[in-house]
């Protein structure tokens, strides 16, 4: 489902070129639930940012369902994020102006669907995430559990083959981590790839596959498993 | 259009913020159409022809003086003169001028017994008048020199024939203008027959409702302050204005006040409206820039407090289109709204503003247009903002800001 | 604690250097479009001689025959015969005809003679006294000068600067038409808004050139029919002046100074009883109306303000508006992004009260220099005013220090009054609510 091959990303900045990501292979299989550990500026944000086509790679090649993103036009990405990819962040990223109804519906309605489509996923989203009498309210309202909750709600309504979760429970306190982390397992065990970055070992132990980045390696081998576990 | 009702939402919960920008552009509309309405209603004033071709018309005051005798000989003399020049075709005199703001006016009636018919402004003059303004005679004929009576004031007050416009003609006798030919007119108790029609010809007072309700009677009037209208052909002006000193100044008494163009009477009679219109097109100018900035600085606020929103609606998915396109309509449907609320208060308050400030209202359609003018411009201000919006970059979801 | 907040605001202000001066510039923007044209209309309807204009009157006499039915409106001149019998009169303090006559006037100088046409007022001897002319040299004519139509005149400071280049004339002559007349006194500047004496259609004009008796005027049988409104009913017996004066032409404009009440009833009663014996004679066919209006109600009746600058003023005022209603957006925009400081600040201890009073501070700091900039803006709207307007009386455009304090003093309080709600939304900011993102 997910292909990179060779990827390396590099900033050049003031003539300066710094390695932000080495050259590195990796691939994920559908349904995988697959955890990124390191340390502070390690590079997660990079990959995940690559990952999400939010950025682009400087060398290699990357395919995500099949296609080749390098060739991706912008509006083809924006496209392609929409349908493909759901996105956790960790500061949330809700909009304060909309009630959770019209969060939700909010990446839904740059795609076509109609709008007893969009009222049937948004309402299953919120079932899913154990908010749906909340609809009304707006995000202020909420705890910061509940805001994650929202959006990862707003995340799998759109039906992503891959969820990008980054650092989704750093804002929150252990419990409530626990309630986002057991929703995650939830959701992918109904199927959608998650790519969850996070610097908590224990956390990463809860995912099938742990890789690791450090100082802009990543490797993805077998020892890390039975380390981290 | 998928983005209507979110926008709608979103201006709901903030409420202040549009509403401001809202109001605010409701009262930009409000007084830029009504200004620039003014400026055309002022514009349509001065544009009215005078009757008269303006590019070759010559004005020319000068004394007759008393110690030189008889005045009327002396206005024979003056105009013997002036018709002398090369590059003129004819001159006459005139008991007043049109626009000149002042002059002779009067109460018409068809019977002396009965009520007024129509009022009007007065000019006397000679056989001469009609080839020295360049008139249209429309029907009748010219005075003959036989006709012209020859005093020295109160010209008013003669018995004479006269040719009146047709708007004068057609106020009195709406249903057929001509049967006013033969007919006579009294005014200062005397009858004055009607023997010729001219097209137009406006009278002294631009801001009359009688302004172009003129009668040019056949009393020549030597007055010791004497004016002349004097047709120039084409081209000649400036040899002819040359020249009127050089040949009328003929003993030292003599006296020239002024040798102008009739445009030139013309632009004195309506320069508190040109200098009102400079005024207004100011207003206008200043305000279109102030509204533009307002604008650009409040997207441009609203934007970088919108940063990390722009950027998750990129993160999850919104091409750069999409983004442009989401502002674009929230700043039209803001000024939709702003533009409402001034149409609604144009309406609304129209007699009581009319009332003050003794404007004529202003028609729909130029509200219409107005309305449309505005929401352009409201887009064109926030293009540059947006366009900046689009450029966010949806990594700054995962960065932090 | 105050100074503690104007640093405060003055650091806050240069940190969004372009907000500030975005906002700065559009209080002084609306601030100068409205000072500019409020100037005019305040310079416009101001009191022209504040001192007894609720003692001076214009007198208005219905001699007309009664074909001209009972309207409220008068003609705002009088017969030459009836300004006879009224300057006989002892009631008033003072009492003044004008007229005004077009004159060629020119030097005595070596035989070489340079002349203009120049406009003339032409007047009693009361004028210089009831409107309180200020003499550089000498002095009006005397009542026998004038009764005796004696060949004197008053040169206003631009007349004297042209025929004398300035010196004290007293006493010298200059060329009146084919006369010869001799300087009395020399006016200084002397430039009442709105010359209200005069036709109202020149109310905002330079006073004319000179001034000679009126008594003169008729003498020589002098009359300029463009610079008077005559309003003549009936004909004159034949073409001589003198039946001209003998006429029912209504020609003189005549002004009386009656310092109470006892005094302007008496001349009320004094104007009505010449009525009434002309009635005897034959004339004032139409009825007994006479009226003494006063200065202000002359000034409204003949609508000496024009509405365009009443109608500019709204406009302005309406630009203002939008002006600072664009402040506030700004101002909303601004407070906003400092959220997480007034947080902060209520967090450490601060008040809502001190909240306000911080931004009310930084708010007058903006207020202010809009203002400043306003005023310089509005001197620059005048300049250009003058160029616009150059038919008026240059004194329209200036501002007087009422005006100057005035317009401060507007910014100063529209920004306080338009920036109340922002700064209220911002000190009613729950400290907590920083703690959550975004």
């Amino acid at each position: 489902m997910l292909k990179m091959k060779n990827l390396s990303k590099a900033f050049l900045t003031d003539a300066i070129k710094t390695q932000a990501l080495h050259p590195f292979d990796l691939s994920i299989e559908q349904g995988e639930f697959v955890s990124v550990i390191g340390p502070s500026g390690s590079g997660k944000t990079t990959f995940l940012n690559i990952a999400g086509l939010l950025e682009e790679h400087s060398d290699g090649l990357y395919e995500l369902d099949g296609q080749d993103v390098a060739q991706f036009s912008d509006k083809k990405k924006s496209a392609y994020r929409n349908e493909k990819i759901g996105f956790v962040f960790q500061s949330f990223n809700l909009i304060p102006e909309l009630n959770l109804y019209d969060n939700i519906d909010m990446p839904l309605r740059y795609r076509k669907f109609n709008r007893d489509e969009r009222h049937a996923r948004i309402i299953q989203a919120l079932e899913q995430v154990g908010l749906a009498g909340r609809k009304d309210h707006y995000p202020t309202q909420l705890s910061g559990g509940q805001q994650q909750r929202v959006a990862i709600a707003r995340a799998i309504a759109g039906t992503p083959c891959v969820i990008l979760a980054d650092e989704p429970t750093g804002n929150l306190d252990s419990k409530m981590a626990e309630g986002i982390m057991s929703l995650l397992k939830d959701i992918n065990a109904a199927g959608t790839s998650i790519i969850m970055v996070t610097h908590d070992n224990e956390q990463a132990a809860q995912a099938q596959r742990i890789v690791q980045i450090k100082d802009g390696h990543l490797s993805d081998s077998p020892d890390i498993q039975k380390e981290i576990a | 259009m998928r983005d209507l009702i979110p926008i709608l939402k979103t201006l709901k919960k903030q409420k202040i913020a549009p509403a401001l920008l809202a109001f605010q552009i409701a009262v930009t509309f409000m007084v830029l159409v009504n200004a620039i309405y003014m400026i055309s209603e002022r514009s349509d004033l001065i544009a009215r022809p005078i009757g008269v071709n303006m590019e070759n018309t010559l004005i020319v005051v000068a004394n007759l003086p008393s110690e030189q005798g008889d005045l009327t000989t002396q206005l024979e003399d003056d105009l013997t003169i002036l018709k002398s020049i090369h590059g003129v075709v004819n001159a006459a005199p005139i008991t007043g001028l049109p626009l000149e703001g002042w002059g002779l006016y009067m109460d018409f009636k068809l019977d002396p017994n009965e009520e007024d018919v129509a009022y009007g402004g007065y000019f006397g003059s000679n056989e001469n008048l009609i080839e020295a303004f360049d008139l249209t005679l429309l029907a009748g004929e010219n005075f003959l020199p036989s006709d012209i009576q020859k005093v020295e004031n109160d010209g008013i007050f003669k018995s004479s024939k006269i040719i009146i416009t047709k708007a004068l003609a057609e106020k009195i006798y709406p249903d057929n203008w001509r049967d006013i030919l033969g007919k006579s007119l009294y005014y200062h108790k005397e009858p004055h027959e009607v023997i010729g029609i001219v097209d137009k010809l406006q009278n002294a007072w631009n801001f009359w409702s009688a302004l172009e309700y003129t009668v040019i009677s056949a009393v020549q009037e030597a007055n010791d302050t004497q004016r002349y209208v004097v047709q120039v052909e084409s081209g000649q002006m400036a040899s002819v204005i040359k020249a009127i000193p050089e040949k009328l100044l003929t003993h030292p008494y003599k006296q020239i006040d002024s040798i102008e163009a009739l445009s030139e009477v013309k632009r004195r009679s309506y320069q508190e409206d040109i200098a009102t219109n400079k005024l207004l097109t100011v207003v206008c100018i200043c305000l279109t820039i102030i509204k533009i900035f307002g604008i650009l600085g409040q997207a441009k606020f609203n934007i970088s407090r919108r940063t990390k929103q722009i950027g998750t609606r990129r993160a999850l998915g919104a091409s750069k289109h999409q983004v442009i396109r989401y502002f674009m309509l929230e700043n039209a449907i803001i000024s939709t709204i702003g533009v409402c609320i001034g149409i609604l208060a144009a309406i609304i308050l129209n007699n009581q503003f009319v009332e003050l400030l003794s404007l004529s209202p202003v028609p729909i359609h130029f509200l219409l247009v107005g309305a449309i003018a505005i929401i352009l411009l409201g887009q064109i201000a926030v293009a540059y903002p947006v366009s900046q919006a689009a450029k966010i970059s949806p990594a700054i979801t995962t960065r932090g800001t | 604690m105050y100074s503690y907040y104007f640093k405060l605001a003055l650091l806050s202000l240069r940190k969004t250097p372009l907000l500030s001066l975005l906002m700065v510039t559009m209080i002084a923007i609306g601030i100068g479009a409205t000072m500019t044209t409020y100037t005019i209309s305040y310079m416009m309807s101001k009191d022209p001689i504040p001192s007894k204009s609720a003692q001076l009157f214009q007198v208005q006499l219905d001699s007309m025959d009664e074909i001209y039915g009972d309207g409220k409106i008068l003609p705002y001149t009088i017969t030459y015969q009836d300004t006879q019998v009224l300057l006989d009169s002892d009631i008033p303090k003072y009492q003044v005809a004008l007229s005004a006559i077009q004159q060629k006037i020119g030097h005595i100088n070596n035989g070489h003679v340079t002349a203009k046409s120049l406009k003339v007022r032409t007047t009693t001897s009361d004028f210089f006294s009831m409107f309180e002319t200020p003499f550089l040299y000498g002095s009006g004519w005397s009542k026998q000068d004038g009764k005796d139509a004696a060949q004197v005149a008053v040169l206003s400071k631009n007349t004297n600067d042209w025929l004398f280049d300035g010196e004290n004339s007293v006493g010298k002559s200059f060329k009146f038409g084919a006369e010869t007349y001799q300087v009395i006194g020399v006016l200084d500047s002397w430039n009442p808004l709105p010359k209200f004496y005069g036709l109202p259609h020149i109310a905002y004009t330079q006073p004319y050139d000179l001034f000679i008796p009126f008594n003169t005027q008729i003498k020589n049988e002098l009359f300029t029919e463009k610079l008077v409104s005559n309003a003549c009913w009936q004909e004159s017996t034949d073409d001589s002046f003198s039946a001209f004066l003998a006429s029912e032409c209504m020609w003189v404009i005549f002004w009386v100074e009656l310092p109470d009440k006892q005094t302007h009833d008496q001349y009320q009663t004094f104007i009505d009883n010449h009525a009434k014996e002309q009635q005897s004679l034959g004339r004032f066919k139409n009825r007994i109306y006479n009226k003494l209006v006063p200065l202000k109600q002359y000034l409204i009746d003949e609508e000496v303000v024009s509405d365009d600058s009443k109608m500019a003023v709204w406009l302005a005022v309406l630009f203002l508006i939008v002006c600072l209603l664009n402040c506030m957006s700004l101002m909303i925009a601004k407070f906003h992004a400092k959220a997480g400081e007034i947080g902060l600040r209520r967090a450490v201890g601060a008040s809502k009260q001190d909240i306000v009073t911080q931004f009310a501070i930084e708010l007058s700091v903006v207020g202010v220099s809009g203002g400043l900039l306003g005023l310089l803006f509005a001197q620059a709207g005048l300049l250009a005013a003058k160029q616009t307007y150059s038919y008026l009386h240059s004194g329209l455009m200036q501002m007087n220090l009422q005006l100057l304090i005035g317009t401060v003093l507007l910014a100063l309080i529209s920004s306080l009054v338009f920036g109340l709600y922002p700064i209220i939304r911002a000190s009613q900011m729950q400290p907590s609510s920083q703690l959550k993102s975004l």
